[in-house]
């Protein structure tokens, strides 16, 4: 695959993981208990450490990401628990969807990576919303 | 015992299916980690079985010009072509019964999904308790099926999938005396079985990683996709346990 297709898709991923790191600091603190509080803390740290790594995989390419938005629009308000759990079940399958497009051009040690990434996202996807969905970062665009 | 030879069968049908990288492929899931345990061996015993029936009805369903897949199906294994002469000989796509690699690869993680269908087929058969619970988990599987070979039927459906277990299925022994008090949220069997499900899962999602590095495109984002859900309910029943 040409170098310009994985930058176009890792210019998306950090894009994604920026908001991520956005929608995570946001609803963190709506969430209802201890424990998800928690979840909520490492899976921001996870977020934060991805805009690190896909900035370097950028930089290898020749390439730099946008810089984090000061803020972001979110696609519900977040008033509570459930709509908390419900943007952070948004997120994660946006950041899963973004290395999955990842997946689709690069090869070797990167679509690796990748992968481990959509894994990832897909994990945190899964508990936000307490079940799974068959294909994570594929929803939406898949007919099943 | 009976074990070793299903994994034996399924070791040289994988073979087939994966006739010239020099990559074994893991014959999928069941019998590594689990030889060796007791009672969901059993059971994952059976899961042997319906991966080796499943493999025969998936080779049926993508070679569609091969000959009738009976007890030696040759359809998916390049063997006219044991030289590497031929890919200049084989001009049309459609009248050459050689499957692209992709269609390998898709057949090749179509077997593991099926192989963790017959896994859940068989745990849901001895304890119908677990079934309800594990449902969603099932139909992801049969989804994924669904996504990597259109018009698969998941090959068991529920419990006709062990037709072949003429040893009754696995009872599983109460460890510990402790009888039945608590019904369905923690007798130590189920644990144990959800825990083990969860490990069958994860190495799915670990070998899912492999697979997408054979491929890329959409082929590629939706092993990816598979591999992110079945790392995703490996976490929902580690929680569960």
């Amino acid at each position: 695959m040409s170098d310009s297709s994985i930058v176009t898709a890792l210019l998306a991923a950090a894009a994604a993981e920026n908001a991520a790191v956005y929608g995570y600091s946001v609803a963190g603190a709506r969430l209802a208990t201890g424990r998800d509080k928690n979840a909520a803390r490492t899976a921001y740290d996870a977020h934060r450490a991805q805009v690190q790594n896909v900035t370097q995989w950028l930089a290898a390419l020749g390439a730099t990401p946008a810089p984090a938005a000061p803020a972001y629009r979110l696609p519900s308000p977040v008033v509570d628990n459930a709509s908390a759990r419900a943007l952070l079940t948004a997120i994660e399958e946006s950041v899963a969807a973004a290395y999955a497009d990842v997946v689709a051009v690069a090869s070797a040690q990167l679509q690796r990576d990748a992968a481990l990434e959509l894994q990832a996202a897909a994990v945190r996807e899964a508990q936000w919303r307490t079940t799974s969905v068959p294909f994570p970062g594929l929803v939406g665009r898949l007919g099943a | 015992m009976a074990l070793r030879k299903l994994s034996q069968r399924s070791r040289s049908v994988t073979a087939r299916l994966n006739p010239r990288s020099g990559v074994a492929y893991e014959p999928p899931l069941r019998s590594r980690p689990l030889l060796g345990r007791r009672s969901v061996l059993r059971l994952l015993g059976v899961a042997a079985v319906g991966l080796v029936t499943g493999c025969r009805s998936g080779k049926q369903r993508t070679a569609p010009t091969g000959p009738a897949p009976s007890t030696t199906p040759p359809s998916v294994s390049p063997q006219p072509a044991p030289t590497s002469a031929p890919p200049t000989a084989a001009p049309a796509p459609s009248q050459t019964p050689v499957l692209s690699a992709d269609q390998l690869l898709a057949e090749r993680v179509a077997l593991a999904e099926e192989a963790l269908l017959a896994a859940y087929n068989a745990v849901a058969d001895a304890h119908p308790e677990l079934a309800g619970r594990l449902a969603p988990f099932r139909a992801d599987h049969a989804a994924h099926l669904h996504g990597l070979v259109p018009g698969a039927t998941p090959s068991t459906p529920a419990s006709s999938s062990t037709a072949g277990s003429s040893t009754p299925p696995a009872s599983i022994p109460p460890s510990g005396n402790a009888s039945a008090s608590a019904p369905l949220s923690s007798p130590p069997a189920s644990t144990e079985i959800l825990r083990q499900l969860a490990d069958l899962e994860r190495s799915a999602a670990a070998a899912r990683v492999n697979d997408v590095a054979a491929t890329s495109g959409a082929l590629a984002r939706l092993v990816a996709s598979i591999g992110g859900c079945e790392a995703a309910h490996a976490a929902l029943l580690s929680v569960a346990t």
